[in-house]
């Protein structure tokens, strides 16, 4: 048994090993391995399903709308709503029914027509969803735009906004609300509510989800290996936890893409992005945390590209317990926190300041609601008004998650921490799991917290409905939901912006939280990828991509 | 989880000795003035901190891309919320030291209470007592301490319970493995026959005889508890007050400005991996002193 | 022999039955809900109320265990709420890959810490010796993460000889993967340079996670060969002239490797602890960081699938382990 020589071959084996792979080893791939121009973008994870439908979260959108297009959509780099499938659109019956005009000569990527009847179908599927299609986490943006089904399956459910689709001609898709509203059309253009081929939705089996409430099962064939768009590019394979496989679509409606094969490859974290990239293993990445920008401002080899700031940050109370019941304390805080340092210190630059529950820019923005400037003295001057001496605030911050408004919290966290106490008041902090986070602040166990509204499509009412629903302000949030409610039934553009404008003054008299700035977002790309446009919005349009060299 | 060897039972020691042997052995005193500069700085912090670890961080001189670094003002630089990095390594000794010291404590305490039972009363209480650190090992420790520290939320109290949970099965199998060996020993043999009573032979006897290899093991589970803390941190489990300076805690917050500042990541680490040192040779040395034999 | 193996196999039953009811009460201790970790920031409190009765978290505890037990038994652990996919498929896809970085771990530690241990034994006080100590210090005092992040950064970034990250370059990806196991996968289809890439993948990660068996492995050959060297048959040996390259050979080694090979079977829960870490430094597709983050995401049917699945391998290795012994040792058969 010659054991020992067996292990010192062994090891010798393994440090020539080593050896020869360190020696070997490119950074690129070997000859004839990269057929044609390949991009490579990382995506934070893999989508929740490739059926548009049930895709709740942004991970999805950004591999869905390679594949799908949704009627209306951002202009490039801008949060005007404009065409993509739908041409024009215009509302008649004082807002309760809207025509589109669709898109002449597209076809879906299997050979069948886009046209009003393919629209009517994909609203009449989401219409009648049933059981687990049901889900909040599922068929979120239906249940947030539209409320409710056609066959409401619990009465936590809302009555159902959508009514009816019909389409007159190929061309021409009518759809009849149950109620005026306005802010609907911007709404379609969300990736859930892109248009799918209905042909392959039945072939594919879209709607056999389900099994049963112990046992959800949302793999059906469509949504994991079969999915059919109109967009510009189509499913190759999917690697779960590792990569999405897309090829051009060669009959895609805008020209067939100049990328040949577009990889979506899952990694999560930044710096493994960052070397990655650096390393030749992808292309480009988003979300780039603020502390890379000044390093890859500095690198000839990559691009950044900025979109402009539509999110926004808040520090927001339980307006309901001591002592945030009591507005002066609200407003001491609002004067406490040192927010243009906070954006300057922890924030990316191009972070601007936000006065309201809504970003500049989007009717109903008022210019002149209340203002609470940094100023230290003046909270000191309120606590004292309010009768409290050191009041204790229990303040809560998220961990295990990064937001684009709050990029790291608990570093976010330590800046207000101090502010507060330097302002006069004692802090106790509390930190929770995400997921933990979330559940208590929802059910108004936390007194006071970091959170932030998403800019998922660009209309007032989401960032404002969205707040009033997840926030605790006592008597002040019946009032602001009847303000809501009549302001989305208002199809008059001014008139909207009106009332919009006068909620935002209203909310931010009352202080429901202190919002701190609204945030821009990232991308960097290897200077060899052209034509790339940042939005604000978070959509990634590949179709006029083009690879240099 | 960096969790020592197997442990084994080490026969009685001789005591004589033992600090004579310590004395002449290198390791043992590199790792005995590791530990008592980390107790001293611990206990001195706020005579050696040149500022307030916590209190009056300047943000006006950080950007996301920018910290300041070494300077006269401040010798390790600032920390990414504009607080002294000096102050913040000094200050942080003391909350290693604790978590350290407090989950060895637990841990050895419900071992010595476990493995005692087990080693006092052998029978069924000794297969009950074995059965369950069983089960108790078939979980991966790191992911066991997460689940702990899951469940009883973010305090820095459920961590040291998380990691104290996680040591117990060490101290259980060794105190019962000693209590085992030594109850088979003559004089036990000699004392039961001359009449005394079996229970008071054990307990003043057989436990304080088996003592020394949890001795051992504590000193050794001092390193793994800060380096588990470390890692809990690391994993964005920790204390509720982030501002508290922690090791553990500076490293992981430190994975943001890893291009920026690499300081903030390497300092804490460097630290923890001295302490951590110094706990480990000087346990080995405890070891071997008080069991030259068995050098293993 | 095959009654050992049964008896072994039926305690096998009331352990893992107990870890699921262990397993059971702590998932669902967890603060926090699934539907939360789902929509973040959209999230309101209508749309968690709905979630908890479509998915059943409404329903008495006990009912809620007992149909998931009555499923995992067929071993249908219900589905991922993360990703939507079979916790079964989930674990087979990922589970390969932990393997195979485990298993580049122990190359790793048994090629470099076996021959270091023989020889800091039998030149004790050199300076083989000291690097023995050394090297076993440092596999416990330095962080696992800690030196990942090390490597990555000296050998990655700063001189970029192997990829920081993931598990196979992404101008593979047409590969097929039959098995599972990368390795494995390209061998079997014909493209070495497919396994060649995976290997480079695994180099890092490897020598990170194999730092911890390293420290293990050295002190165990050290102080095993150390106490065969002071046994009576080899001084026996030594004096009747053997030679000491063949006595060291054929009977220290030998004898001295056994505890050794057991030790090894006692690494997989080690080797899965550092894993969590490495596999997020590596950001490498394994089970170990899919776990945490399925624990950070309250996804129920993870946590439960993946934590029994690995305990059920991990007593499986350590009964095969149990039963190795006894065929190695046969003193063991008896008791």
């Amino acid at each position: 048994m010659e054991l020992l020589r067996g292990f010192v071959a062994a090891g010798a084996a393994l440090t020539g090993l080593v050896a020869v792979t360190a020696c070997t080893a490119t950074s690129g791939p070997p000859a004839g391995r990269q057929a044609g121009a390949s991009l490579t973008f990382a995506v934070n994870g893999d989508p929740g399903s490739l059926d548009p439908a049930y895709a709740a979260d942004g991970l999805s959108w950004i591999t869905l709308e390679q594949m799908y297009d949704t009627l209306v959509s951002p202009k490039p780099g801008s949060t005007e709503i404009g065409p993509r499938l739908a041409l024009s659109w215009k509302p008649s019956d004082g807002g309760r029914s809207w025509t589109f005009d669709l898109r002449r000569e597209v076809k879906f990527q299997d050979g069948t027509p886009f046209d009003g009847k393919a629209v009517c179908a994909n609203f009449d599927r989401w219409h009648t969803f049933s059981g687990l299609q049901q889900s909040p986490s599922v068929s979120t943006w239906w249940q947030n735009v539209f409320g409710g089904f056609k066959n409401n399956e619990s009465d936590k459910l809302s009555a159902s906004l959508y009514k009816s689709c019909s389409a007159p001609d190929d061309h021409t898709a009518v759809i009849e609300l149950t109620r005026p509203s306005a802010s609907f059309v911007s709404a379609l253009s969300m990736t859930p509510f892109a248009i799918a081929s209905p042909a392959a939705l039945e072939k594919y089996d879209a709607d056999a989800i389900g099994g049963s409430a112990e046992q959800p099962d949302f793999n059906s064939p469509f949504g994991t290996r079969y999915p059919v768009g109109t967009g510009p590019y189509t499913f190759v394979s999917w690697e779960h936890g590792d990569r999405i496989t897309l090829k051009a679509n060669p009959s895609f409606w805008g020209g067939k893409p100049k990328v040949d094969k577009l990889v979506l490859r899952v990694l999560k974290d930044p710096t493994a992005k960052l070397q990655e990239l650096q390393a030749g293993g992808i292309d480009g990445f988003s979300s780039v945390p603020a502390s890379m920008l000044g390093q890859l401002r500095g690198d000839s080899k990559v691009k950044l590209y900025e979109g402009k700031p539509f999110d926004i940050g808040h520090v927001s109370f339980n307006s309901s317990v001591k002592p945030f019941d009591d507005p002066k304390i609200r407003q001491a805080v609002a004067h406490a926190i040192n927010r243009p340092a906070l954006r300057q210190a922890k924030l990316p630059p191009g972070t601007e300041d936000a006065t309201q529950f809504i970003p500049a820019g989007l009717d109903g923005h008022a210019g002149d609601t209340a203002s609470y400037a940094y100023d230290p003295a003046k909270a000191k001057a309120l606590i004292k008004e309010s009768g409290a001496a050191a009041p204790e605030i229990e303040f809560w911050y998220p961990t295990g998650i990064s937001r684009p408004y709050m990029p790291n919290p608990q570093d976010m966290f330590q800046s207000i921490q101090a502010d507060l106490q330097a302002a006069g008041f004692t802090v106790r902090p509390k930190a929770k799991q995400w997921s933990e986070y979330v559940s208590g602040l929802l059910a108004g166990k936390a007194p006071m917290f970091m959170f932030g509204l998403i800019g998922t499509y660009p209309d007032a009412s989401y960032f404002l409905n969205l707040y009033a629903q997840q926030i605790t302000m006592g008597d002040f949030k019946g009032e602001l939901k009847k303000l809501l409610a009549k302001a989305d039934e208002t199809v008059d553009p001014a008139a909207r912006a009106a009332l919009y404008e006068d909620i935002n003054r209203k909310m931010m008299e009352f202080v429901p939280g202190v919002p701190y700035g609204n945030v821009p977002s990232y991308a960097v790309f290897s200077t060899r990828v052209r034509g790339f446009t940042p939005s604000p919005l978070d959509h990634y349009d590949f179709s006029a991509v083009e690879l240099a060299g | 989880m960096t969790t020592t060897l197997v442990p084994q039972a080490a026969p009685a020691p001789p005591r004589a000795g033992v600090w004579r042997r310590l004395r002449h052995s290198p390791g043992a005193m590199a790792g005995l003035v590791i530990v008592v500069l980390f107790v001293a700085v611990a206990l001195a912090a706020p005579l050696l901190a040149p500022y307030s670890p916590v209190a009056s961080p300047d943000l006006s001189q950080i950007r996301p891309d920018h910290i300041p670094g070494f300077s006269a003002e401040h010798l390790l630089g600032l920390d990414q919320n504009g607080r002294d990095e000096l102050s913040r390594l000094i200050y942080g000794a003391r909350s290693s030291l604790l978590i350290g010291l407090v989950s060895t404590l637990v841990g050895a305490l419900i071992g010595i209470v476990l493995g005692g039972l087990a080693g006092a009363f052998g029978g069924w209480v000794d297969a009950a007592v074995t059965r369950f650190v069983d089960i108790m090992l078939a979980l991966p420790g790191l992911l066991f301490a997460i689940g702990i520290a899951a469940v009883l939320g973010k305090t820095t109290f459920s961590i040291m319970i998380a990691i104290a949970v996680v040591t117990v099965p060490a101290f259980t199998r060794l105190l019962r493995g000693a209590m085992l060996a030594e109850r088979e020993r003559d004089y036990v043999l000699a004392a039961t026959s001359l009449g005394l009573r079996r229970s008071a032979v054990i307990l003043r006897h057989v436990l304080p005889n088996s003592l020394s290899p949890v001795l051992v093991q504590a000193t050794l589970t001092l390193a793994t508890a800060i380096i588990d803390a470390a890692a809990l941190a690391f994993l964005g489990l920790g204390g509720d007050d982030p501002s508290t300076p922690e090791w553990g805690r500076m490293l992981a917050d430190a994975q943001d400005t890893l291009t920026v500042a690499p300081r903030l990541a390497f300092l804490p680490c460097v630290a923890i991996i001295l302490v951590a040192l110094g706990f480990t040779l000087l346990g080995e040395s405890l070891r071997e002193a008080l069991d030259p034999k068995g050098r293993r | 022999m095959a009654r050992l193996i049964v008896r072994r196999v039926l305690l096998l039953v009331p352990v893992l039955l107990g870890l699921s009811v262990l397993l059971f009460a702590w998932v669902r201790a967890l603060p926090g809900s699934p539907a939360d970790a789902l929509l973040g920031d959209r999230a309101t409190p209508e749309s968690r109320a709905e979630f908890d009765r479509i998915y059943g978290l409404d329903r008495p505890l006990p009912v809620q265990y007992l149909s998931w037990l009555a499923r995992a038994v067929r071993l249908d652990f219900g589905n991922s709420l993360e990703t939507h996919r079979s916790v079964l498929t989930e674990f087979l896809a990922r589970f390969p890959a932990t393997v195979e970085l485990a298993g580049a771990a122990l190359v790793f530690a048994i090629a470099v810490g076996v021959p270091l241990g023989y020889f800091a034994a039998t030149r004790a006080g050199g300076r083989l010796d000291t690097l023995a100590t050394v090297s076993s210090l440092a596999g416990i005092t330095v962080p696992v993460f800690f030196l990942a992040f090390l490597l990555k950064y000296v050998f990655a970034v700063a001189v970029p000889l192997f990829p920081p990250s993931g598990r196979l370059s992404p101008w593979f990806d047409d590969t097929a993967h039959p098995t599972g196991f990368y390795l494995l996968d390209g061998l079997l289809s014909g493209d070495p340079l497919v396994t060649w890439d995976v290997v480079q993948h695994l180099v890092l990660p490897g020598i990170a996670l194999g730092s911890i068996p390293l420290a293990v492995i050295t002190r165990i050959t050290r102080a095993s060969v150390a106490e065969v060297l002071g046994e009576d048959f080899v001084r026996t040996a030594v004096a009747k002239g053997l030679a000491p390259r063949t006595l060291r050979l054929r009977h220290v080694l030998r004898n001295a490797l056994l505890p050794v090979t057991t030790s090894i079977g006692l690494m997989a829960g080690l080797l899965l602890s550092g894993a969590v870490l490495t596999e997020t430094v590596f950001a490498y597709p394994g089970i170990g960081r899919f776990l945490y983050d399925a624990i950070n995401n309250r996804d129920y049917a993870v946590i439960q699938g993946f934590t029994l699945l690995t305990a059920v391998v991990y007593t499986v290795i350590n009964a095969a382990v149990d039963i190795s012994y006894g065929v190695i040792d046969p003193r063991v058969r008896v008791s």
